[in-house]
């Protein structure tokens, strides 16, 4: 749910009765948050868990994640006067995306994601933990079939955007993006041994 | 020539079908491929990245308030806290000062207000026309940390970043060749530390538009000369990379420190240009990022080629295309050179001006794009000369076609924002998009002979690698290998080396004594099937073949690879295709890949 209990402590604002849920304008929103920075709570209630997932995705850290979505809404609060018309979604996850390269900066090399242990929710239980840890394993593996650059596109993809915010997320142009994502989906089907009526196409 | 709707639509269905799942639609496509829309369907289906812990989300909603009461006026002044690091999220308080771009040093208050104006005066085409002044400092040895922290250690992984001033350079590329040294830059703007930024053209926090050149490779003569600048004072710069060439004057194993201490914008028209002064600092050891990042040369295939030209099926193209239309950032020439095909592949090769330029997409018959089985890149970066200006030659290898294939075509796809624009025009820019139609005749891969059945195995470690089948090209014959496990507790890893760099085993082949390069073989990318093909050259018709596998990935479950120790000796006769009872002798020669 968006309104849960992030939301719940960002007092003082009137949301006008409005709820994420409704097909409220987003950009209304944001201009809404760019003349009364509490109106930010609507948008983090919305985004809260989106940019989170992301941050962990490509971390794979708990603790590094929540740190970089700190980061995210705290440097997107202080930029919110500057933004302009366009895709804040794509706006927001480009902040999250230079944030998580900071963070590679400032980790040494055995600890990027595609060797950092897996995390354990220390709530789960043992079995809970062991299907949560094979499952993620599972996609990680997945991704790390893919170059860095297919990785970043399914990456966003995974975090909810469309083809054209990623394109602007990493500055390449949206034909880029289809021909990223295009040959990653097909090394997905690979990994996954899907049978595929691409006769000619075969992937080695 | 643009790409025309057939060519588009098979990746144009994907995007509109992701598009589609991440918004919870669904809908039905004829154009797309229904393998990959399960594909797709499959990874969002083993997703589950957590939610946030609902106590962190409280935290930070709590501090964001604080935040927002604040820059909102509230009346509440929160309490009050110093967050070096960013780990007292249970605190409420205003941002610290670093966090505050307003507040930022002064030494950036005048490029800043420079950019603002900037932008004030100038409508939305306004564009910049960068120049960086990059400062080599020269460094020896590893015992003088104190005067610059390094950014790394000794066990360098690419990406190198370092952040000043509100911009983030990372080193992402490098590339050696005796002692030049060949590194790629890229540059990206702190969407927060420089907001102004984002106003010249409604990109959001991107970075906008601008060519950027590098310049003022300058030797700094108080420190030991370890490094020596490259000629070239001025680099174009492509999208937001740069190509820096350097020349090593020590050894390649030996650590070297560079810091860029500026980065100078040229705003356009005819303005002053402008300094953004900071240390962007990197650290790395040349032999380490260079051996990572650089792919095979042209000298992996050479051999393959040499024979495929012999029958006629290399195809010299010579066509020179522009692209990226207008776009000076990621714009410029690509030149094909020829096309090598053979029964089981196909070799692209392509200069490119800038080398980053686009994505070369072979498509079938039917239009859809081949997939890649390899890339080999910088082959020319390895041979030029000082002053290290591209292009790049580079190869792609694609899977083989059908022998009836008349014609090929090949899609350059831009990596260019159509939405960038170039000094002097206005937003919206035509992004150029070549596609090159080669006619082929593959009439000499008609009579190869038809697959031949192999049966030879080999044990260790609780792993069986057995050799499956034979398909002989007229240059390039794919071995076919199978690999599994046996005795799961008999398992030994391989070097971590293999695990974290997704690099292949070096294999090593020969016929009766005499090497057989290994130019190919499949890598864990991309391929979870239980056989793998290796691709040997002009590998003769009669002997043993001997194969040397030192590890191997193998199929632990369904989904994982894992490398895996041997060694596996395999013994082949290559009449009958059985084991060979007596192994010849062996002078292995290291694979390369493809």
């Amino acid at each position: 749910m968006l309104w849960s209990k992030g939301l719940d402590v960002l007092r003082g604002y009137p949301i006008d009765g409005a709820t994420p849920q409704d097909a409220v304008d987003e950009e209304a929103l944001v201009e809404r948050a760019r003349r009364d920075p509490r109106a930010f709570a609507v948008l983090y209630a919305r985004y809260a868990d989106p940019v989170y997932r992301f941050c962990y995705r490509r971390l794979g850290e708990v603790e590094a994640a929540e740190d970089a979505t700190s980061q995210v809404f705290l440097k997107a609060l202080a930029a919110l006067p500057r933004y302009r018309a366009g895709s804040f979604r794509s706006w927001l996850f480009t902040i999250a995306y230079h944030v998580v390269a900071d963070r590679y900066r400032e980790r040494r090399p055995d600890r990027l994601p595609d060797t950092t242990p897996e995390p354990i929710d220390p709530g789960l239980t043992p079995e809970e933990a062991l299907l949560h840890s094979e499952a993620h394993r599972s996609v990680r593996a997945l991704l790390a079939r893919l170059s860095p650059e297919q990785r970043e596109v399914v990456e966003l993809r995974l975090a909810g955007l469309n083809g054209a915010e990623i394109a602007r997320v990493l500055g390449r142009s949206h034909g880029s993006v289809r021909a990223l994502q295009y040959r990653a989906a097909q090394r997905l089907r690979a990994a996954l041994d899907l049978d595929t009526e691409r006769g000619g196409a075969g992937c080695d | 020539m643009r790409l025309n709707q057939r060519e588009r639509e098979p990746m144009d269905a994907l995007d509109r079908y992701w598009d589609a799942l991440v918004a919870g639609e669904t809908g039905d496509d004829d154009a797309l491929d229904p393998a990959l829309a399960a594909a797709v369907r499959e990874l969002h289906a083993r997703d589950d990245a957590p939610a946030p812990d609902p106590a962190f989300r409280a935290r930070l909603g709590q501090r964001l308030a604080a935040e927002a009461a604040v820059r909102g006026g509230s009346d509440a002044v929160p309490l009050r806290a110093d967050a070096p690091g960013g780990h007292d999220l249970l605190m409420i308080g205003p941002p610290a000062e670093a966090d505050q771009p307003e507040l930022a040093g002064p030494a950036q208050g005048g490029w800043r207000r420079w950019l603002r104006e900037g932008a004030g005066m100038a409508a939305a085409a306004v564009v910049l026309v960068a120049v960086a002044g990059l400062l080599v400092v020269l460094l020896q040895g590893r015992g003088e940390g104190e005067r610059t922290a390094p950014s790394a250690g000794p066990e360098t992984t690419l990406p190198l970043v370092a952040t000043d001033s509100g911009f983030t350079i990372s080193l992402i590329g490098a590339d050696l060749a005796g002692s030049a040294l060949t590194l790629t830059f890229e540059v990206a703007a702190d969407p927060q530390a420089t907001p102004d930024l984002a106003v010249l053209d409604g990109l959001g926090p991107s970075l906008p538009p601008f060519t950027m050149r590098l310049s003022g490779l300058e030797r700094d003569a108080s420190q030991p000369g370890h490094v020596e600048p490259g000629t070239a004072q001025a680099q174009p710069f492509a999208g937001y990379r740069a190509t820096v060439p350097v020349r090593l004057t020590g050894d390649a194993t030996d650590e070297v420190r560079i810091t860029i201490t500026a980065l100078r914008f040229d705003r356009h028209p005819g303005d002053e240009p402008q300094e953004v002064p900071g240390e962007w600092r990197f650290t790395f050891v040349p032999a380490e990022i260079a051996a990572e990042e650089a792919g095979p040369g042209l000298e992996v295939i050479e051999p393959a080629l040499a024979t495929l030209r012999e029958a006629g099926l290399v195809f010299d193209i010579g066509q020179r295309f522009e692209v990226g239309g207008d776009a000076a950032w990621r714009s410029g020439e690509v030149t094909l050179d020829w096309l090598a095909v053979d029964r089981d592949v196909t070799y692209l090769g392509f200069t490119a001006d800038p080398p980053e330029l686009a994505d070369v997409i072979l498509l079938d018959e039917r239009g859809f794009p081949l997939d890649e089985l390899a890339d080999g890149r910088l082959a020319a970066f390895r041979e030029r000369d000082a002053s290290g200006s591209p292009p790049s030659t580079r190869w792609i290898a694609f899977p083989g076609l059908d022998p009836a294939t008349r014609e090929v075509r090949v899609l350059l796809m831009p990596t260019a924002d159509p939405s960038m624009v170039t000094p002097g025009t206005t937003a919206g820019q035509s992004v150029k998009t070549p596609v090159a139609t080669i006619p082929v005749d593959l009439s000499p891969l008609a009579d190869l002979p038809a697959p031949q059945p192999l049966r030879a195995r080999a044990t260790a470690n609780g792993i069986d690698i057995d050799a499956v089948e034979l398909r002989r090209g007229v240059a390039v014959s794919t071995l076919t290998l199978s690999a599994q496990v046996l005795d799961p507790s008999a398992l030994i890893p391989a070097d971590d080396l293999a695990v974290e760099h997704q690099i292949l085993p070096p294999i090593t082949a020969t016929v009766d004594g005499v090497s057989v390069p290994v130019i190919g073989q499949s890598g864990p990318r991309g391929s979870a099937a239980d056989a793998v093909p290796i691709r040997l050259a002009n590998l003769p018709e009669r002997g043993t073949l001997r194969l040397s596998i030192p590890w191997w990935w193998v199929k632990i479950n369904e989904n994982e690879r894992e490398p895996l120790r041997g060694p596996w000796e395999l013994t082949i006769d290559l009449e009958t295709g059985a084991s060979a009872v007596s192994p010849m002798p062996n002078a292995p020669v290291p694979g390369g890949g493809d």
